[in-house]
Order: C-alpha cells, then sequence, then structure tokens
C-alpha cells in the first residue's frame, strides 16, 4: 500500500521505536487567479531573472510558480520531552562562492546548528547576518581558504550578507526544531525518527502565509499530513 | 535587536527668512545622516516617538498615499505613513493584468484580492506602527514595504543623507531611525523639540 501510494520508490523504513511523518505541502492560489501555463510569452512566464531581463522589466512580471512553489520550510515540533532526538545537522555557506546571481533558494537549519562558513575564493569577504526580526550579526573577516563557525542561537529567517552586496549570499530559515527540511509543494517530505505521540507541524515560505497542525504519530509507521501556503485566509479587504 | 545610542549633534538654529513651522506652538527637525563605514547610506527613514505613548496627535485619515503597481513594481517601493493613514494600491498597468496585494506581517495582515487596470484602487488603513512588508500572489519578485510610524513626524532620508521634519509641536519624544535593509545599529535617543527649528545629525555605526 504504501509502494502505490508513492508511486515506484520505497520510502525509506520508520526507525525502530520511532514514529514517521509524510507532509506535502501544497501551495494554493488565490481563489480565482488562473495561473497560466507555462507558455512562450517573456513577460508573463516562469523563468528566473537574467540581468538582461530585469533590464528590459521582463523580469518583474515572473509568475509565482504555485505547481513546483519551492523554498517551503517544514519543520516538526513534537508536543513530549524527546530524548532521542538527534543532534542538529551542520550547514555550510562558502561565502567566497562567485557562483551566485542572485537568490539561490532557502535553506533549512535548526536552532543550536553549527553554521560553517568557508571562503573558497581568493579575496577576502567582510560577512554578516540580518535577521528576520531586523537583528544584525557581524561575523566579520574571512580570509581565503579559511573558514569560520557560528552557533545558530535563534530562529527565524537569516541572511547571509557580504559588505558592499545588496544580495544575500544565503539565506537559511532556522527552525526551533531538529526535524526540519525544504519542501517543493506538492512533493512528500519524509520524516522517519520523531517521537511517536502529539506533534505540531509547521509550514513556512518567505512570501506565501504557511500553516500547521496538530498530528498524532504512531510507533512504526507513517502518519499523512498534508499543509498550504496561500493567501486565502488571510482577511480581505472589501 | 541591541540599539546603540550614538550621541547626537543637535544645534538650534533660526533659519534664514522667517520660521517654517506653520503653528507658533511647532518646531522642525532637520539634519544628515552619515554612516562612519565607505558604503552608501541605506534606504531608511527617521521619526518621532511621543515621550508620552498616550499622547496622540492628529492624522490627516482623509487622503490616501497612492501606490502604482505598473510594470508588476510597487511605487513607491518604501511607503512611510502615519499609523491612522491610508494606503490606495492602484492598479495601473497599462494592459489587462491582475495583482492581488496581501501582507502577513504582524502589524497589518490583509488580502486586496484580485482586480485589473480600470478597477477602483484598493484602500487600506494601517493602525499599528511598524513594517509592513506587502507582495503580489501572483509576481514572485513584486513586493515593497508599508512603514508605519507612530506619529506624523517622519522623513525618508535622502541619498545625501539629508532629511527633514516639519510642524512638529514642542514637547518631549524619541527619535529613532529604520533601515529598509539593516546594516547599522538604528537610533533611539531622547529629543525636547521647541518652537523653532533645530539641527539634529545622526552618525549610524557598525554594531
Amino acid at each position: 500500500m504504501l509502494l502505490a501510494a508513492c508511486g515506484c520508490q520505497t520510502a525509506p523504513r520508520v526507525e525502530p521505536g520511532r514514529g514517521g511523518l509524510r507532509v506535502i505541502v501544497k501551495a494554493e492560489p488565490k481563489i480565482g487567479y488562473q495561473p497560466r501555463p507555462r507558455e512562450t510569452h517573456p513577460m508573463d512566464g516562469y523563468a528566473p531573472p537574467t540581468p538582461e531581463s530585469w533590464e528590459s522589466g521582463e523580469s518583474a512580471y515572473t509568475a509565482v510558480d504555485y505547481s513546483g512553489l519551492d523554498d517551503i520550510i517544514v519543520w516538526v515540533e513534537p508536543m513530549e520531552r524527546d530524548d532521542r532526538a538527534p543532534a542538529p545537522g551542520p550547514v555550510v555557506v562558502d561565502v567566497g562562492d562567485e557562483g551566485h546571481r542572485g537568490h539561490h533558494g532557502i535553506g533549512a537549519a535548526s536552532v543550536g546548528a553549527t553554521l560553517a562558513l568557508p571562503n573558497a575564493s581568493a579575496r577576502p569577504e567582510e560577512v554578516y547576518f540580518v535577521w528576520d526580526s531586523g537583528e544584525v550579526t557581524n561575523i566579520g573577516r574571512v580570509r581565503p581558504g579559511d573558514e569560520r563557525s557560528v552557533k545558530l542561537a535563534q530562529t527565524g529567517l537569516m541572511s547571509v550578507m557580504r559588505e558592499g552586496r545588496k544580495q544575500p549570499l544565503g539565506q537559511i530559515y532556522v527552525a526551533p526544531s531538529v526535524w526540519v527540511k525544504r519542501a517543493i509543494s506538492g512533493d512528500p517530505v519524509l520524516f522517519t525518527d520523531v517521537r511517536p505521540g502529539p506533534c505540531r507541524v509547521f509550514c513556512w515560505h518567505p512570501r506565501l502565509p504557511g500553516s500547521d497542525t496538530l498530528s498524532l504519530l504512531h510507533t512504526g509507521r507513517y502518519t499523512d499530513i498534508t499543509l498550504t501556503v496561500g493567501v486565502n485566509g488571510l482577511p480581505k479587504v472589501p | 535587536m541591541v540599539l546603540a545610542v550614538v550621541p547626537l549633534v543637535i544645534s538650534t538654529a533660526r533659519l534664514g527668512g522667517g520660521d517654517s513651522a506653520s503653528d507658533r506652538n511647532s518646531g522642525a527637525v532637520s539634519g544628515k545622516v552619515v554612516v562612519t563605514a565607505s558604503d552608501a547610506l541605506p534606504e531608511m527613514i527617521v521619526f518621532l516617538e511621543a515621550a508620552d505613548a498616550e499622547k496622540k496627535f492628529e492624522v490627516d485619515a482623509s487622503q490616501a498615499v497612492a501606490v502604482s503597481q505598473r510594470g508588476a513594481l510597487f511605487d513607491p517601493s518604501l511607503v512611510v505613513i502615519a499609523a491612522g493613514q491610508t494606503v490606495e494600491f492602484v492598479n495601473d498597468e497599462s494592459r489587462p493584468i491582475e495583482h492581488n496585494v496581501f501582507s502577513r506581517s504582524p502589524a497589518k495582515q490583509f488580502d486586496l484580492g484580485l482586480y485589473r487596470p480600470g478597477a477602483k484602487g484598493k484602500k487600506v488603513t494601517f493602525e499599528k506602527p511598524g513594517p509592513v512588508r506587502i507582495f503580489c500572489s501572483i509576481h514572485r519578485y513584486m513586493d515593497g514595504v508599508v512603514y508605519v510610524c507612530p506619529t506624523p513626524f517622519f522623513a525618508k532620508v535622502g541619498a545625501d543623507g539629508s532629511y527633514e521634519i516639519a510642524n512638529v509641536p514642542a514637547g518631549n519624544y524619541r527619535v529613532k531611525t529604520w533601515q529598509r535593509s539593516p546594516r547599522y545599529s538604528e537610533q533611539d535617543a531622547p529629543l525636547a523639540v521647541k518652537a523653532e527649528p533645530m539641527t539634529l545629525n545622526l552618525t549610524l555605526s557598525r554594531k
């Protein structure tokens, strides 16, 4: 049954003595809006912008892709203390990476995780963080070949910035849970080692309102959850 | 956020050509914002908050501030208003493009619904101070900010760092700053405004 539900791939087993969660996030466009099919009109497309398309004004019309919305962060918060919770996984952002041209997605991390900031370029970089609260954390200079490590001590969206550049080098959503993953709308996200019992499941997106729900996880099997991102729950202005 | 109180340079000076305040009991606060680093000045505002939180000021709620959505861009992309004021979001696209303006910011959550050019502009009144990030649910890169100041006494800082806040009733305030892309410590300091023009220069420094 699990094979049929998942398609041709077998889902990983739930860890012994643990609960599993399969989360699908649905991105819902505004009720009444008809998303355009992926088509060729340059002013209504889904393609990421280039410097040239920004210059011409075409990129401003790039549409939100509700069929494959990315940058969604999903996390699980068990209601009861979990002595078997894994340690937060490390995160890496290369501050010397010159391959970036703009927004490159949002990474997921847990509060308490270590963020490594290597500099693989030949140029020193002055690095600082900007949190969605407005708080700024100065990291200082990272020399070529060097690496700084920082513990992520607060939750929320954090932008890794380099001095003199307007665009963030990378962004990380720091969740208050070790069970946190990135998601794309419609694609299941699996957690295999969560404490059985009641929990709350959240999804977040940098632009669209997210949602959360209560769930009950059972030992040895998956529980299916569907969450939504979208504006339809916001207060309407007549 | 940790706030740094940088010593303010204050001087009172009578401007040439007569009093710029329209009310005998009002002053004006103007000056320059400078940064210690060699970077460009961030897009930012200077505003006053009454020292007495209970003190209220009259706000012209009849006049809405218009925001264009032409080219799938909010213009202005940073709107600064006083609490109690209204913003009208106008769909003035040159072709039949829908927009759906919304915000999920704690200071104001709203969804204006879908509307096309030619439809009446949609109005939102903002009551709570703070930043309100606005987006379009259709266009991925369309975003802006409505910053709601606690009083009608505010100014956007010019590219050269200059600002001017006119017609400020004499009294005790706190002078504050807000940067759209935070880099420097925000200012937050007491300010006594007298019924005459005053110069207040602000220096922003990194934490």
